[in-house]
Formats: structure tokens, sequence, C-alpha cells
């Protein structure tokens, strides 16, 4: 079935059940695993008024090490669960671009992924990063909720 | 991890890869599958201009018949997959309310 599945996670809760349920489907499978994050460029991240206070190599120290946490914080699981797993840091990119790209160069076959990020609020029945996902990735996609 | 899979098919060549996938992973974790495919209440398929019972009747005829032959075809699949499956018609149908409105 899947061999290669690329999980992603920008660290929070919800995050964590797509992040356990890739590792589950993993270790039945018999797949390795890549972990991503993903972090926004900058110019998304602020706004003209924090602009000033915020200059962006603070940012850009403050975005790595968030990643490397996630990240970190993944492998730990995964060694945990004996499965071998990669991480990735996605820099400077929105998360649908910067996961779809990652599976594309990974040659992923299943993507997992929660149904909302961290600002997703649940107001929507599906997160605005999950739909773009579904909407142009070439391989199966599983929503976590 | 997951032990009943739900895999919905319309007949579409799209429909047949989902059930390929999801044959695929219920085969891979032992998991149960259950197929289903769903037709539409007749209101939506029809105008409300042709609505004679006899052409209520003739929809749903033709959709029970469409359904079977969609179900039909997944299971020769299934069984050359070796799967158990459940199937499961999903008709979502009123077809009482709808005659006695248009009688």
């Amino acid at each position: 079935m899947y061999k290669h599945i690329l999980i992603a996670t920008d660290g929070s809760e919800l995050a964590g059940k797509a992040v356990a349920a890739g590792f589950d489907l993993a270790r039945q499978l018999g797949a390795q695993v890549t972990v991503v994050t993903v972090t926004e460029p900058w110019t998304a991240f602020v706004t003209s008024e924090t602009t000033f206070g915020f200059p962006v190599d603070e940012y850009e120290k403050t975005a790595n090490e968030s990643a490397s946490r996630i990240l970190s914080g993944a492998s730990k699981l995964a060694r945990k669960a004996d499965i071998q797993c990669a991480t990735v840091h996605a820099k400077d990119q929105f998360p649908a671009e910067g996961i779809l790209e990652t599976a594309n160069k990974n040659h992923c076959d299943l993507i997992v992924m929660a149904s909302h990020g961290r600002r997703g609020l649940g107001r929507l029945l599906l997160g605005s990063q999950a739909v773009r996902v579904l909407t142009h990735s070439t391989v199966p996609v599983l929503i976590c909720r | 991890m997951f032990q009943h899979l739900l895999i919905a098919i319309d007949g579409s060549p799209d429909g047949e890869t989902a059930l390929r996938q999801g044959f695929g992973l219920a085969k891979a974790l032992s998991a149960k599958v259950t197929v289903a495919t769903v037709t539409e209440p007749w209101t939506e398929a029809a105008y409300a201009t042709l609505s004679t019972p006899s052409l209520v009747e003739i929809y749903e005829t033709s959709a029970a018949g469409n359904a079977a032959v969609v179900l039909d075809r997944a299971k020769e699949a299934t069984e050359q997959a070796g799967i158990e499956c459940v199937w499961h018609i999903k008709d979502q149908h009123a077809p009482q309310r709808h005659q006695g409105s248009t009688g």
C-alpha cells in the first residue's frame, strides 16, 4: 500500500492527532515517514505596524526555533514507535504550498494532515490550507479531525 | 487504527480509484469495508414540471438499477481482492412524500 507517508504538523494539538494517526498507519503498513512543518514568509506574518519592532532576522530565528522544536518532538515519537522518519522544515511558504512541494520532492504517496491549523478557529468545516492541499494534491490525502 | 472503512462510489472512474485505494488500505490494515453508493432524491433529479407519479416510479426504478450496477461491479473487485465487505445501498428517497404531494 502506501510506502512513504508525509505528515504535516504546525505543532498544534489537532496536528498532534494527525502525527499520531500517521505514525500508526506507517507502522501497520511498514511505510517510511517524512514529517514537515512549514513557516510562512516574514511579510505574511507581520502587519506594517509590527514590522518595525520585529525585523526579518529575528522572525527567522523564531521561526527556525519553533520549527526545530516541532520536528524534534515528532522525531522523538517516531523513535519510540520504531518508525523510519525524516523531518523537513519548509521555509518562507504558505502551509499548503510547502506541504505539496515537500510531498512532491520526496515522492510521498499519502499526505496526512489536520483539518485545521493553529489559526483555523474551527469556524469552517475544513480549514483553508486543508482545502488547498485537497484541491491540488495528486496523491491521496488523509484529513484528521 | 482504522477498523472499518467506508468507500463511497458512484460508478465514475474517480470512484474506481477510491475503490482500489480503499481496498488496498483495508487489506493492509485487515479492516472491514462498507461500500456505499448514494442515489439522490427524486426532486433533485427532476424538474417540478415533470412531477407525475409515473415518472417518480421510472426514476426510482432506474436509480435502483444504476445503484445495483455500480455495486455489482464493486462486488467483483471485492471478490478478487478477497475482502470481507458489507454492502449498503444508501437511498435518500422519500417516495411516499413525493407521491403524496404530486398525486
